[in-house]
């Protein structure tokens, strides 16, 4: 067997292929973009490609060299906060790379099975009795980001249904984890506290909206389900990943302000307050469970833990430096 | 009148800026080492409306003494020890050359006139290993050998004089570009030649190596008017030069074959002598900034520059073997 991972060496790709290579036998090919240390341990076992997606041919020539049985096309611009920014690009650069991947499957006449990432963001603006979220709930999504995760995830769908194509649409919620870039609420902390830490900022902590409940699963337990679902999955079916907890920012500020070695004080930072928030998230998990019997196993205290020392590791390198 | 020195100009690039300054009206002298073995057949054409003089990047007087004579506006450090393989043969030679001989460049401007614009070729090699794709002008080198090792010192101290001395030195980064008159031993020119040879019945087969190997392929005669572009802005800086987009060694079978009514599968042996294994190829420009300050574009895609080696290829063999 051998699998192809999209964004390979982006923050879910390292881990996914990581997981690959330990817990089954399959040969592991990727393509990369942007900076390569998150694979630098693994390198040599991983055959690998530039991520020239936006281009069909180069994708049509990229499926024709490795012949994947799996494709996890994890490639996409993620962070919502840039696509406030740039919106148009934002969703033109997702569709394409995801219409792209599914028309070279096509037009090669693959057999493949393909699981399309979507976003627990394409629920958007949640009511109270749509909790916990199934996969039926409404689309209200409310950032561009969210729209082209919604495009994305219908372009699966739509491909299962025009060709029979072997696809597995996912939407997982909120992850967390290691080499998490900033942009993300957890990083954006923790890299500020290890910034503290080793002096390199003064020690005041910059916060958007705290009481927002988020629904946050670490990514090595995100990864395993994205596994399983390969494995277990129901062709043309679409499944929630997430905790089914909800935890506040609040929780995570607290729990880093605890764990930091020098006191630090907190300030609202009306930049890091999105457009529109939404007060509480809950992923309804219960389809993935059902199907492969998944349950997060890693507590959320120890994945704010380990990002926490991820980012300490990366302040303490550049004092090597 | 404005004159370029060019270093290296029997080989590939230099025989393409030759002919792309002699159409702008420059004079173009070319350094050539006295006890080169080279030959000149990339020249032969423009022999006679440019000057060969003799020099060396091992030799400081030699490069003093022709700045001096020629009194060039232009300087194109294109020579080098560039055959990697060899590179492992001869590190020191390789350093001596392809790393000290740039700085020898530099030294002999400084000291015989500072305004004499620079242009250093550098190369994709100094990435290696990558540490990001696409690469750009901030992307870290991290060189896989001798060669490029001596490549990327030429590169700092191209900047370190730019930045010491305010020289206006600029270093291009240029990904592959080929042409006809690339050497046999690049694949481009060994499929486009062997190509040629099965369609004139010369040969019955072409032995490759790996053909998922990938590279970011220009034409080598675009590239040459980058090097120009460099050096004719208001401020010196240093460029990426490539496509942005890679090609496997399939599709350019597929092309070279494809161009003279063959089908590559026929022909082409996959042959483990040349295989590499577990060959990473993630080399692939971001030329945005030539793009956006030099108005950089390339003319000729990959399809037709494939294309074009071919017919070069075919027409060179038909004059070979009278056909």
């Amino acid at each position: 067997m051998k699998a192809l991972i999209t964004g390979l060496n982006g923050f879910v790709g390292s881990h996914l292929a990581e997981y690959l290579l330990v817990h089954t036998d399959w040969q592991v090919a990727g393509t990369v973009y942007g900076p390569t240390h998150n694979i630098d341990p693994i390198r040599d076992r991983l055959e690998l490609y530039p991520g020239e997606l936006s281009r069909l041919d180069a994708v049509e020539a990229l499926l024709k060299q490795t012949r994947p049985d799996i494709i996890f096309h994890l490639a996409a611009m993620a962070v919502t906060g840039q696509s406030w920014r740039d919106p148009a690009g934002t969703i033109a650069l997702n569709v394409t790379m995801q219409a792209h991947i599914l028309q070279a499957v096509v037009n090669l006449g693959l057999r493949c099975r393909v699981l399309c990432v979507g976003s627990g963001e394409e629920y958007g603006v949640v009511k109270p009795d749509d909790l916990p979220i199934d996969e039926d709930t409404p689309f209200r999504p409310n950032s561009p980001y969210a729209v082209s995760k919604v495009a994305q995830d219908m372009l699966g769908l739509q491909y299962h249904l025009s060709y029979g194509l072997d696809t597995i649409r996912v939407r997982p919620f909120n992850h967390i984890g290691p080499r998490q870039g900033l942009g993300f609420v957890v990083p954006d902390f923790a890299s500020q506290i290890a910034r503290i830490e080793a002096g390199r900022q003064p020690p005041l902590l910059r916060v958007g909206n705290l009481q927002a409940r988020r629904d946050f699963t670490d990514v090595r337990d995100v990864v395993r389900a994205y596994h399983l679902l390969i494995e277990h999955g129901r062709s043309g079916e679409v499944y929630n990943v997430g905790s089914g907890q909800a935890h506040a920012i609040q929780e995570v500020v607290d729990f880093l302000l605890a764990h930091s070695r020098v006191p630090i004080q907190i300030e609202a930072d009306p930049a890091r307050m999105r457009p529109s928030d939404i007060p509480l998230v809950i992923c309804d998990y219960r389809r993935l469970n059902a199907c492969t019997g998944w349950t997060p196993t890693i507590p959320f205290e120890q994945s704010l833990s380990d990002v926490l020392e991820d980012w300490r590791e990366l302040e303490n390198s550049k004092e090597i430096k | 009148m404005t004159t370029a020195l060019i270093t290296g100009i029997t080989g590939q690039d230099g025989s393409y800026l030759a002919e792309f300054l002699l159409e702008k009206g420059y004079t173009v002298i070319g350094m050539i080492r006295r006890s080169s073995t080279v030959n000149f057949q990339r020249i032969e054409h423009i022999q006679d409306k440019i000057t060969l003089v003799p020099g060396d990047l091992l030799d400081q007087m030699s490069l003093v003494d022709i700045l001096q004579e020629y009194k060039p506006h232009e300087v194109y450090n294109l020579a080098a020890q560039s055959f990697v393989p060899t590179s492992w043969k001869q590190p020191v030679f390789t350093g001596e050359a392809t790393a000290l001989g740039v700085t020898r460049m530099l030294e002999a401007i400084r000291i015989v006139d500072p305004g004499i614009r620079f242009y250093q070729a550098s190369s994709s090699e100094m990435f290696g290993k990558v540490r990001q794709v696409p690469q750009n002008e901030q992307t870290p080198f991290y060189p896989r050998s001798p060669y490029g090792v001596a490549k990327v010192y030429g590169h700092w101290i191209t900047v370190n004089y730019r930045e010491s001395y305010n020289l206006f030195a600029c270093s291009g980064i240029l990904f592959n570009h080929e042409s006809p008159r690339r050497g046999l031993e690049f694949v481009t020119r060994k499929v486009t030649y062997g190509v040629a040879r099965i369609k004139l019945g010369l040969q019955q087969d072409l032995h490759l190596g790996n053909l998922d190997a990938r590279r970011d392929w220009g034409f080598a005669g675009d590239y040459v008017r980058a090097m120009w572009l460099m050096l004719q802005q208001d401020h010196p800086d240093d460029y990426v030069v490539g496509t942005g987009e890679t090609h496997a060694v399939r599709e350019l079978c597929q092309v070279a074959f494809g161009y003279v009514g063959l089908d590559w599968e026929d022909y082409v042996v996959v042959d483990p002598q040349f295989y590499r294994p577990a060959e990473v190829d993630l080399l692939i420009s971001d030329p945005r900034k030539a793009r956006e300050v030099l108005g950089w574009e390339p003319q000729v895609d990959f399809r037709h520059l494939i294309e074009m080696m071919v017919d070069a290829d075919l027409a060179l063999l038909k004059r070979e073997n009278n056909l």
